[in-house]
Parts: structure tokens; C-alpha cells; sequence
């Protein structure tokens, strides 16, 4: 591959990073803590391509002002035999840039039927949560509501209304809210499930659209067999725009 | 703008002479724009095509290891640029005892101070050994550098809060299959197995300033391993979609399989290093020891590793370094789980 065409490729590289760092949609596909790398990253790209591009336009000049003929052995000594896998860096320009992947969905929450965070939080002689905040209806994540109901000694969700958001997955008959909980990069999220019952109207929201839900727990829901997916008792449900942070 | 009209040919594509009497093969340059330009009129389609389930969680998990890689894949071109640039090859031999068996296991130690993935460690280790590193060392160095880094291990404590043995083990799995490959490497291993390019040293053209040198074998290195993280990324996002996550979970207690099993996802997952131990953690029907091979197998040898490896050291290096690694890996894995576990458990 020319030397010119690999400076393109990184300039619009570097650009796809930047561009995904400043408009937010980087936390479709990393944690938040990434943007600065996102972006530092985009930036050297595009300054280590200008650079060479600078360097080129130099000696053009100065080789066509008839200084010397070796100003311009632009091939960097190895670039024929195996230039070829430069082509692969088109994929995430145009996969970002054309297709723009949405946050992971319902897909990856049946996909991965049987793993849940819960089981990773297991400490050893039953784990002491610290008790809810009081109040009628206590804002929670899907991870804490889930690990509470799996771990919890001490029962604090019993009787207290919850609040939390997720996107909804029809799975066997039954409609589940789940949210996907990520350790670096999509590719290692991992799922939360809340079943939703006794509001008849959660079928009809369509899968992997953003819902809030108020409710309480049913105890004794969530078991090792169900992969720890806990009932909630819905009592009210409203659809959300996606949030900004789709994982937890 | 300026003033350019004497035709001197701006690259050196190989077509020195007489290129008339040639057939006209398209440059690089108008496949790059005509492949911009079908994308863009193609948009729609393109877009509807990926809509469907498998597809949209492929190509998001694709983007997604790209990004979370890219980062480090730049700060270990940088660091090997810097290394290129301004570090006298004497400079780096006086570092390491000269005595190849002792340099392994003192490379493997410098490995933690690295603190990247193993996207920084594949060409900063290339370049240790362009400068004149022995290639035992600089190949333990590419082990160790991934695995038994500060944040790491930490990242591992946080995962297993109730079992502070899992780092541990970690440690010694990761550390004794870098060295043993090292090792490994110094009885078995042959020079030509490794692309004669891949050793070429990159001769800096006459008047090039130290920041030149620095900022073009960067480029360079950024263009060529880049290419081969991205067929990584494609592999992994791939094999994502199409292994059932049934794998994982359907083990249970079954401890030879689980680890057979969890040692291949290992591969083919290609989990970021910081990263793969909240996977496994959360496999709680599993023993230890299955997920301590993942935790070990998977900074060593994954798909997008081999790609890379592949790509800076040749195909005939990655073919059997690769599947070496792997079995390294596993035995020493088992075996500092037995030990610091004092069983499966």
C-alpha cells in the first residue's frame, strides 16, 4: 500500500476515534474512564499521519526544486510483501463512520442465557449490604437490585419500592428488563434480568426499547437455577429515551 | 498552492520506468477512494444489512474491541518509536545480563512494568529485539507484559473480592508460562522462524532529526500491527456471535473439561487483559481452576494476538509459537492452581 494511502487511512482512523470521543457515542463500546484514551489516541493518530504528510510535501518541493533525485524513496523498506493487512484498518472507519453499532441488546442478553453479575458478587459468609435510603421509592441500579436480591442476608429490598431502568427482552414467553454491566469493553458485558410481572402491559413493549419501572420485589425470586433473575411486582412502567451510558 | 509542475514522481510504487508499456493497475490511492465512495452510496443498504440481531452485536463487539484496543496499540507504537529513536541498542544490552537463561526470567520481571494489553506489548517487543535484544528475552517480555501488570493483578483482586489467592496464582501462572516459553525458545527456538523483515533494523535515511526517526517508525508500526489488530477484532467479534454462551454455563463441576473449554474461549474470546477476570468471575458454578486457565491462557494466546503475531514476527513464527504457548500455558496454570489452591476447588 502507498505511503499516501496509509497516512488517509489513519487520518480517518485517528478522525473515527475523535469523532466518537467528543459526540459521547464512545460509551456504546467502552466504559466512560476511556474517553480521554479514546481521544488521545485519535489525536496521535492524526498528528503521526500529518507529520508524515508534512514531510512528504517538503521533500516534493525540495526534490522538484531540483535539489537532489533521492528525495523521494517514500517506501519504507518493507511495504510491498505484506501491505496488504494495512486495508484491514477500512473496517472500523467504515463500521463507525457508516454503520455506527448500536449499543448491545436483547441480543447479547439471551446470548449469553445463564451468566449474570450476581454470581461474580457472592462474598464469603453472606454479604452485608449497607440498608436503602429511605424514602417511597428508592432509585436503584439493575446490578445493585440484582445482587441485593441474590446475596442479601439481611432481605433489604423486601417491601420497599424500587426505581430502575433497563431495556426490555421477551424470552420464553415472559418479559424480562435487563441492562448490560460491562468490565472494559462490550465484548466482556455481562447481563442483569429482572423478570417484570403482574402488569399485563409489559408485553406489548417491543424488545430493546428503554423502559423505567417502579415495583417491588417478590422474595425468594431469585435462585441459582434462574440464573439469578429476580421477580418484580411492576407498578408502574413508562418508556424511556436511551440513556446517554447504556451499561452499568 | 505550491508551486509543483516538474513531474517528479511523489511515490516509489514498484513501476520505476517505462510505465506506459504496462497495464494500468489501480493505485492504492483510487481503490482507497473508490471503496469510500461505494460505502457512501451504498449507505442504506449497507446499514440494512447489519440490522439484523447476530449482525448488530458482531459489528458492535468489532467496534467495540477496536476502540478498547487502538489506545494501547498507540502507546506501545509510541514507546517503540521512543525506543527507535533515542535509546543506544548498548544501552538496552547493559540492561540485561548477557547470559540469554538469566535475561528471561529478568525480562519476564520488566514485563510488570508495562502497564498496557497485549496490543502495546506485540510491537514494543519487535523492537526490543531489532535492538539487538535476544529474541528469548523480548519473546518473555511479550508474554509477561500483559499478564502480570500492576493493574492486572488489582483489576483480578476486585473480581474475586472473597478469593485473594486467584491473584496470586495469576501471577505465578502468567510469569512461569512467559519464562518457560522463553526458556523453551533458547533450546528449541530457531532465528529463521522469524520473518527475516521483522528483524530488519529500520535504517534512519541520512539527516533525519531523532524526532523523525521517532515519529516515522511510530507511523509505521501503527499502520502495520494496526491492520493485523483489526483481523483480530473481526475474528473475535465473530466467534462471539457464533460460540453459544451455553459453553460457559453448562460445565458445572466437570473440572478436566472446564478447563479444556475454558482455555479455548480464552482464545477465542480475546478478552482485554484488564478486563477477562470479571468475565470469569462471574462463572461462580465453575472451580477455580478452570478460570484461573482462562485468566492465564487468554493474555498469551488469543485471536487477536496470533493476528498480530502473525503480522510482526511471520507466519511460520506465529505457527508454532502460538500453539506452544497455549499448552505452556494450560500446564502452568494447572499447575500453580494446584498448588496455591491445594486442589481444584
Amino acid at each position: 500500500m502507498r505511503r499516501e494511502t496509509q497516512n488517509i487511512l489513519l487520518v480517518l482512523l485517528g478522525g473515527a476515534l475523535l469523532k466518537i470521543g467528543l459526540t459521547g457515542a464512545y460509551l456504546n463500546y467502552v466504559k466512560p474512564s476511556f474517553q480521554w484514551l479514546v481521544l488521545a489516541a485519535g489525536a496521535v493518530m492524526v498528528l503521526l499521519a500529518l507529520f508524515a504528510i508534512a514531510r512528504d510535501l517538503k521533500q516534493h518541493v525540495r526534490a522538484s526544486a531540483g535539489a537532489s533525485g533521492e528525495g523521494h524513496s517514500h517506501e519504507d523498506g518493507h511495504g510491498h510483501a505484506h501491505g496488504r493487512s494495512s486495508w484491514m484498518l477500512m473496517l472500523p472507519v467504515l463500521a463507525i463512520f457508516l454503520i455506527a453499532p448500536p449499543a448491545l441488546g436483547s441480543d447479547s442478553v439471551t446470548r449469553n442465557d445463564g451468566r449474570s453479575v450476581a454470581q461474580s458478587e457472592r462474598k464469603s459468609g453472606g454479604a452485608v449490604f449497607d440498608p436503602l435510603p429511605a424514602g417511597d421509592v428508592v432509585p436503584i441500579t439493575m446490578t445493585d437490585f440484582v445482587t441485593r436480591s441474590a446475596w442479601d442476608d439481611a432481605n433489604t429490598l423486601n417491601d420497599r419500592t424500587v426505581r430502575m431502568s433497563g431495556f426490555i427482552v421477551h424470552d420464553k414467553g415472559s418479559t424480562l428488563m435487563a441492562r448490560l454491566v460491562m468490565g472494559c469493553c462490550a465484548a466482556d458485558a455481562t447481563p442483569v434480568r429482572v423478570r417484570l410481572t403482574e402488569e399485563p402491559s409489559v408485553s406489548g413493549y417491543a424488545v430493546d426499547s428503554w423502559v423505567e419501572v417502579t415495583g417491588r420485589i417478590q422474595p425468594g425470586t431469585s435462585t441459582q437455577a434462574n440464573s439469578y433473575t429476580p421477580s418484580l411486582t411492576v407498578t408502574s412502567i413508562k418508556q424511556i429515551p436511551i440513556p446517554e451510558m447504556p451499561y452499568e | 498552492m505550491s508551486p509543483v509542475t516538474s513531474p517528479v514522481p511523489t511515490t516509489t510504487e514498484a513501476e520505476p520506468a517505462a510505465p506506459e508499456r504496462r497495464r494500468w493497475v489501480p493505485s492504492s490511492l483510487e481503490v482507497l477512494c473508490l471503496v469510500l465512495v461505494l460505502a457512501l452510496v451504498f449507505r442504506d443498504p449497507l446499514t440494512q444489512f447489519f440490522n439484523v440481531p447476530e449482525l448488530r452485536t458482531g459489528s458492535t463487539i468489532f467496534v467495540a474491541v477496536c476502540v478498547q484496543a487502538l489506545p494501547f496499540l498507540v502507546f506501545g507504537v509510541l514507546l517503540s518509536g521512543l525506543i527507535a529513536a533515542y535509546v543506544p541498542m548498548s544501552a538496552l544490552r547493559r540492561a540485561l545480563p548477557g547470559n540469554s537463561a538469566l535475561a528471561v526470567p529478568v525480562a519476564g520481571l520488566a514485563g510488570m512494568a508495562l502497564p498496557g494489553c497485549e496490543c502495546a506489548s506485540v510491537p514494543l517487543s519487535r523492537r526490543l529485539m531489532q535492538q539487538g535484544v535476544a529474541p528469548a528475552a523480548a519473546l518473555t517480555f511479550l508474554l509477561a507484559a500483559p499478564a502480570v501488570n500492576p493493574i492486572v493483578l488489582v483489576s483480578t483482586a476486585v473480581a474475586f473480592p472473597g478469593e485473594p489467592l486467584m491473584v496470586l496464582a495469576r501471577f505465578l501462572g502468567s510469569f512461569l508460562t512467559a519464562v518457560v516459553m522463553g526458556w523453551l525458545w533458547l533450546r528449541l527456538g530457531k532465528a529463521e522462524w522469524i520473518a527475516e523483515r521483522a528483524l530488519r533494523r529500520h535504517e534512519p535515511k541520512a539527516g533525519d532529526s531523532k524526532f523523525a526517526i521517532f515519529a516515522e517508525t511510530a507511523r509505521h508500526d501503527l499502520v502495520e500491527a494496526g491492520g493485523f489488530l483489526v483481523l483480530g477484532g473481526v475474528t473475535s467479534a465473530a466467534l462471539h456471535v457464533i460460540v453459544p454462551g451455553s459453553w460457559m454455563t453448562s460445565l458445572g463441576g466437570q473440572v478436566v473439561l472446564g478447563v479444556i473449554v475454558m482455555a479455548v474461549l480464552a482464545v477465542v474470546l480475546a478478552l482485554c487483559s484488564e478486563a477477562d477476570a470479571f468475565v470469569v468471575a462471574s462463572l461462580s458454578m465453575l472451580p477455580l481452576l478452570p478460570r484461573l486457565v482462562f485468566l492465564v491462557v487468554g493474555p498469551a494466546v488469543d485471536v487477536k494476538l496470533i493476528a498480530m503475531q502473525a503480522g510482526a514476527f511471520g507466519r511460520p513464527f506465529a505457527a508454532r509459537f502460538a500453539p506452544l504457548t497455549f499448552v505452556v500455558a494450560v500446564l502452568c496454570a494447572v499447575g500453580a492452581g494446584l498448588v496455591v489452591f491445594g486442589g481444584v476447588r
